[in-house]
């Protein structure tokens, strides 16, 4: 796709000679996102730095009914910022300024392309901090985790994006400037920004969020315990949980995953354990101590072999690289892997670990899972050579077959990933045809135009963008 | 049909369907009169939903609440009780016409809870409590209803029936039919049933009262609320002076704090609190506080700001007998009024003007106080700028062809 003449024309003027580019190295740059499967190039890139830029910017598509994708840092692993049918993209990380952090009243406005470790970062001076932890955060955006509803590590007690969303400025799909909540409690009343949080960007452009602060506990401790079997360490999870302990971060590391790590940086973890599972508390200090006590009496009684607790701030952070850093790890098992993010109910954790190692063992995979065990969120690391086309089938099928056995534990295919191009295809497993008509509807709600990232979230919608390779293949250029 | 037909037509429909003794005729006091229907069962419901659909007639989804005139109504109480139970999971799917109050004394022989809290348990349905977006007294951004639904079954207003999210604990599937209906107020669909996720009661809680002045507030926050604090407390509510004495506290403001836990966290809080903390129930302290107020309005400003309004404004205007309860944490502030007098709309004019000096509203329920030389309120359908109401109203022509459920409340921080 090629934007019309005038278009173009018109972007360089609202945006600057350093705002706009339609050069192919652009473009180029532009024409993935972590997820590794598709390339898919836009047809010119808008780089805006202000609230006002994005909305001349939208105008003009809306003018010359061209396409558009908002991206934020294109961390995002479903392909959510993909231009489907090319169109423009529409990057915000030039909006980073951190607008405004009020310790009392524990409220951060931001720009969103303001990335979530700065934001923690600003805080942390101010004896707060900003609760949502992606794996990416050194990297992702707010903007992005607003669209994406992002959880991270931490989110078992501090709650998913939403809940630290107070806020939002929103570019329509119009060009208007759609402004939900504010500083405070947003209170009653139809709550859109609920609705709009987790919508891929489906239904605008948020420019600038409104986002709760919450204080640093005082005290932090860190565990490793170490199991022979999975199945051990997913029971003794659903003990923890129903004994009332919601540990901050409730972490489960497989073996596979485990001999990666410790390959990678010889921390000295225990390669033949079935799994381990990384707990942490954090809270007042006086409960520091009962709490450890009873973390480590459950995880014995489900058969616990070993319980190490982090005795600095080194050894917390040496745990923590294991478990944030296993994917990075994978790189010397594997030229390429596949993530997944099903999700399951906690009680089916042992069932669907087991049919994640059946599976790969079926087709010829090596596996390693990590999982937000408290959640019962699970990314199996699928490994593959996209050099080897029996290989990427293989991983392909693998994976498309986990999710399916989720959505039929009772979960869903996806906890914190989005839909985005890569799940499209699974909604109707969980949504009968009314629901789909239902997500249709609520599509048109917010976004009547079609144009704003367009071929997201609903199955079946085709793209006319420069698709280079689906699946590890070259089919067309 | 005039009104009087299609009701007396419904009368006998519904009857016919359902039992007469499940139908009433609710007489209006000079307005249109309406049919109650208190539907026998689940099924029950569904007849009743078909009929009024077939029939083009106006109806709202009610837990315990009146009927309304020219509306029918059709309660929910009927869908109560734990339908499912996943213990292992703690996620449990509830009938949308289960009462708080007795959900929360079932789950207590378990050892769990709901983690949200309401004033008047006893009255307010779980869908009820959803639809309408109300937040507890618990302050903390998880412990509201929102954030522990994690699935929906609705009928809307074209008769689907939609599931939405589902029993785990996170999904981004899709756009998110759950929170479409939060604070909705019934416009959008009628909630049958909601999953949620339960949690263990806590091993100690502890609530304290201390007497605390306006003047004196925010410095007290410092140490009960800022990160050097031994606990996050659970609840943090300031109450002025007039609120404390309906409370049973004379003498000046209050600070309300709780915290829970383990035993040892929550203790170690309590010993850390000023001299004159006196042990409270906070649910039955709230309850007092706000009883018999005839006029109730939220000032949505923020614990700083409001406390700089505040007690300018309401000691002018003691005639109206103001009293505030301010949530230190959510920034949520109930002002409540407990005498009728002539000049009480000035009063609140007034008020409303003092908080927009300082950027913030005052809203009595849902709606804003509206001050002379306004433009008119850009809600309803005569709204074509604001793209908050044009997304709502897209939404109401979705899910309600026919314009049959309740009309939609005001979108949360829509316009300003």
């Amino acid at each position: 796709m090629t934007l019309p003449p005038g278009l173009g024309r018109e972007l360089s003027a609202i945006l600057g000679k350093d705002g706009f580019f339609d050069d192919p190295i652009h473009r180029r740059v532009y024409d993935s996102d972590a997820y590794p499967h598709e390339h898919l190039a836009p047809a010119a890139v808008a780089l805006p730095r202000t609230v006002e830029q994005v909305q001349e910017v939208v105008r003009a598509c809306r003018r010359h009914d061209v396409s558009f994708t908002p991206r934020g840092a294109g961390t995002g692993l479903s392909g959510g910022a993909l231009p489907l049918d090319g169109g423009l993209q529409i990057g915000l990380a030039r909006m980073h300024r951190i607008l405004d952090i009020d310790p009392f009243e524990r409220v951060a406005r931001v720009e969103a392309g303001v990335v979530n470790l700065d934001l923690k970062k600003a805080a942390a001076r101010h004896g707060l901090t900003f609760a949502p932890d992606p794996s990416s955060e050194s990297a992702c955006t707010l903007g992005g985790n607003f669209a994406g509803n992002s959880g991270g590590p931490h989110c078992l007690k501090y709650g998913v994006m939403l809940p630290h969303v107070l806020g939002a400025k929103i570019v329509t799909p119009e060009g208007e400037l759609l402004e939900l909540g504010g500083r405070w409690d947003p209170g009653e009343g139809l709550d859109l920004l609920a609705l709009l949080v987790g919508s891929e960007g489906t239904g605008g452009i948020v420019v600038e969020l409104t986002l709760r602060l919450v204080p640093l506990e005082p005290a932090r401790s860190t565990f490793l315990a170490v199991f022979e079997t999975i199945d051990d360490a997913a029971s003794a999870v659903s003990r923890l949980v129903a004994r009332g302990i919601v540990p901050a971060a409730l972490e489960l590391v497989d073996r596979v995953m485990m001999q990666a790590v410790e390959e990678a940086y010889g921390f000295g973890f225990p390669v033949d354990a079935g799994a381990v599972l990384l707990i942490e508390i954090d809270g007042p200090e006086a409960a520091m101590p009962v709490e450890a006590q009873r973390i480590e009496e459950i995880c014995r009684k489900k058969g616990c072999r070993e319980f190490r607790t982090a005795r600095s701030d080194t050894e917390r952070a040496q745990l923590w690289k294991a478990r944030k850093h296993a994917f990075g790890a994978v790189g010397r098992l594997s030229p390429n892997y596949a993530t997944q993010d099903g999700v399951v109910p906690r009680a089916e954790i042992p069932r669907i670990c087991e049919f994640i190692y059946e599976t790969a063992r079926r087709h010829g995979v090596t596996v390693g899972v990590v999982l937000h065990a408290g959640d019962g969120n699970l990314h199996p690391a699928l490994f593959y050579d996209e050099r080897d086309e029996e290989s990427v089938e293989a991983a392909m099928k693998a994976s498309g077959e986990i999710i399916g056995a989720c959505i039929e534990l009772g979960g869903s295919p996806t906890g914190e990933h989005g839909v985005g191009l890569e799940k499209r295809e699974f909604l109707p497993l969980i949504y009968g045809p009314t629901e789909m008509a239902a997500q249709a509807d609520i599509r048109d709600a917010l976004d009547p135009t079609g144009r704003c990232n367009p071929g997201k979230v609903l199955p079946g919608e085709g793209g006319e963008g420069d698709r280079l390779r689906v699946v590890g293949r070259q089919v067309s250029a | 049909m005039s009104g009087s037909r299609m009701n007396r037509d419904l009368l006998r429909r519904l009857s016919a369907a359902l039992g007469a003794e499940t139908v009433a005729w609710v007489e209006g006091d000079g307005t249109p009169s309406s049919l109650r229907v208190e539907a026998p069962d689940r099924e029950g419901f569904h007849v009743a939903a078909a009929i009024l659909l077939e029939k083009l007639a106006p109806w709202r989804p009610v837990g315990l609440a009146k009927a309304e005139p020219g509306r029918c109504a059709v309660s929910t109480v009927a869908f109560d009780g734990i339908l499912d139970f996943w213990p292992r999971d703690l996620v449990a799917r509830i009938g949308a016409g289960a009462r708080l109050g007795d959900l929360q004394a079932l789950l207590a022989e378990q050892g769990l809870r709901v983690p949200v809290t309401s004033l008047r348990p006893g009255e307010h349905t779980l869908g009820g409590l959803f639809a309408s977006g109300e937040r507890g007294w618990r302050g903390g951004p998880n412990h509201r209803l929102r954030e522990s639904v994690l699935g929906l079954t609705v009928i809307d207003g074209g008769g689907r029936v939609l599931k939405g999210g589902g029993r785990v604990m996170k999904n981004v599937a899709g756009w998110d039919l759950v929170h479409l209906h939060h604070g909705a107020g019934g416009a959008l669909g009628v909630i049958t049933d909601l999953t949620i996720k339960l949690e263990a009661r806590p091993q100690a809680a502890s609530a304290f009262a201390l007497p605390v002045g306006v003047e004196e507030v925010a410095t007290l926050l410092d140490s009960t609320r800022l990160p050097a604090a031994a606990a996050e407390p659970v609840v943090q509510l300031w109450l002025d002076e007039t609120a404390a004495a309906r409370a049973g506290f004379e003498g000046g403001g209050l600070l309300v704090v709780a915290a829970e836990g383990w035993r040892e966290a929550v203790d170690h809080w309590a010993s850390a609190l000023p001299q004159g903390a006196v042990a409270v129930d906070p649910a039955e302290l709230l309850r007092r506080a706000c009883e018999g107020a005839f006029w109730s309005g939220r000032l949505h400003l923020g614990p700083s700001a409001v406390l700089d309004v505040w007690p300018s404004w309401s000691r002018k205007w003691k005639l109206v007998e103001p009293s505030l309860v301010l949530d230190l944490q959510t920034g949520h502030a109930r002002v409540l009024l407990h005498r009728e007098a002539p000049l009480r709309n000035a009063a609140l004019i007034e008020l409303a003007k003092a908080g927009r000096a300082v950027g913030g509203r005052l809203y009595a329920e849902t709606e804003e106080v509206a001050i002379a030389g306004d433009a008119a309120p850009p809600d309803g359908p005569s709204s074509s700028e604001d793209p908050a109401w044009a997304i709502a109203r897209r939404l109401k022509v979705a899910f309600d062809p026919g314009n049959l459920l309740p009309p939609l409340p005001r979108p949360v921080g829509g316009w300003r």
